[in-house]
């Protein structure tokens, strides 16, 4: 009898688990994709305000080619930069803070005005255009 | 609310469920190996509660975690690494506290073997999530 319920008990943990996933999955699909099409509709190319592109292409070839290659490609000590999938504040946390053992905090060196910049030109960088 | 604030709200609520995951494994495999301990069913409750408690906690490390990545769910290079380690003691933590809410304090012994199998396995990829989330948010 107690195998019994133990074997019930089984497929509701499976069940749970599942459930739980496919809300995540669809909670996150509803709110990225909004948030993608505001992203969009910010980040089209008219929309673009080239001297903020401009000045995150100077930060980035003055902080970041050196690991991450001068076309965002990666090089030896860093990954590639196009097609990112982590959201703004993620970034701007990444590279204000820094990785620990793998790359330094820029926080100090660059402002929250800066670093906004950099993160539109990193948004440039795409593998297809 | 700033980037900052979620970091430390996930940095907050990570270390709570991890605390109370590997405290329920310690005493849950100190009930299982000593059968005949006279405090065994003591230690069976506590890592009864503690899985529970972990569970519910890790709700809370799962979406702060979710709103300091703008609700992405993996993403790209060591995020992506955190996130495949997240998910999948997530998804085993979630059973996990089901199964154990639902059989109760003693399960049979066949059962909380496969059980603490599975325990095990979800410690290790907690610990995975740790180490890879530790390199994430730097120093």
């Amino acid at each position: 009898m107690k195998r019994l319920s133990e074997v019930r008990a089984l497929f509701l943990a499976l069940a749970i688990s599942c459930a739980t996933f496919l809300v995540l999955a669809e909670v996150s699909r509803a709110l990225t994709r909004n948030g993608n099409q505001a992203s969009a509709k910010n980040r089209s190319l008219a929309n673009l305000d080239i001297a903020e592109v401009r000045q995150g292409q100077s930060l980035f070839l003055a902080n970041c080619a050196n690991c991450h290659g001068y076309n965002g490609r990666g090089a030896d000590y860093g990954p590639t930069l196009h097609d990112l999938h982590a959201g703004d504040p993620l970034l701007r946390l990444v590279i204000s803070r820094g990785i620990k053992k793998e790359m330094p905090a820029f926080g100090t060196k660059m402002s929250d005005r800066q670093t906004a910049s950099l993160i539109v030109y990193l948004r440039t960088l795409k593998s297809k255009p | 609310m700033t980037t900052l604030f979620w970091s430390q709200v996930h940095g907050a609520t990570t270390h709570f469920p991890i605390a109370f995951l590997f405290g329920g494994a310690f005493f849950d495999v100190i009930g299982f190996f000593r059968p005949n301990a006279p405090r065994r069913v003591d230690y069976l409750s506590a890592g009864f509660y503690l899985i529970l408690l972990a569970g519910i906690g890790s709700f809370a490390a799962v979406i702060s975690g979710l709103i300091l990545n703008g609700w992405r769910l993996l993403g790209t290079g060591l995020l992506l690494q955190h996130h495949r380690f997240v998910w999948s003691a997530f998804a085993l933590i979630v059973g996990l506290t089901t199964w154990r809410a639902a059989v109760g304090r003693e399960p049979s012994r066949p059962s909380f073997t496969a059980y603490l199998v599975v325990l095990t396995i979800a410690c290790a990829l907690v610990g995975g999530a740790g180490w890879s989330g530790g390199k994430l948010v730097g120093r």
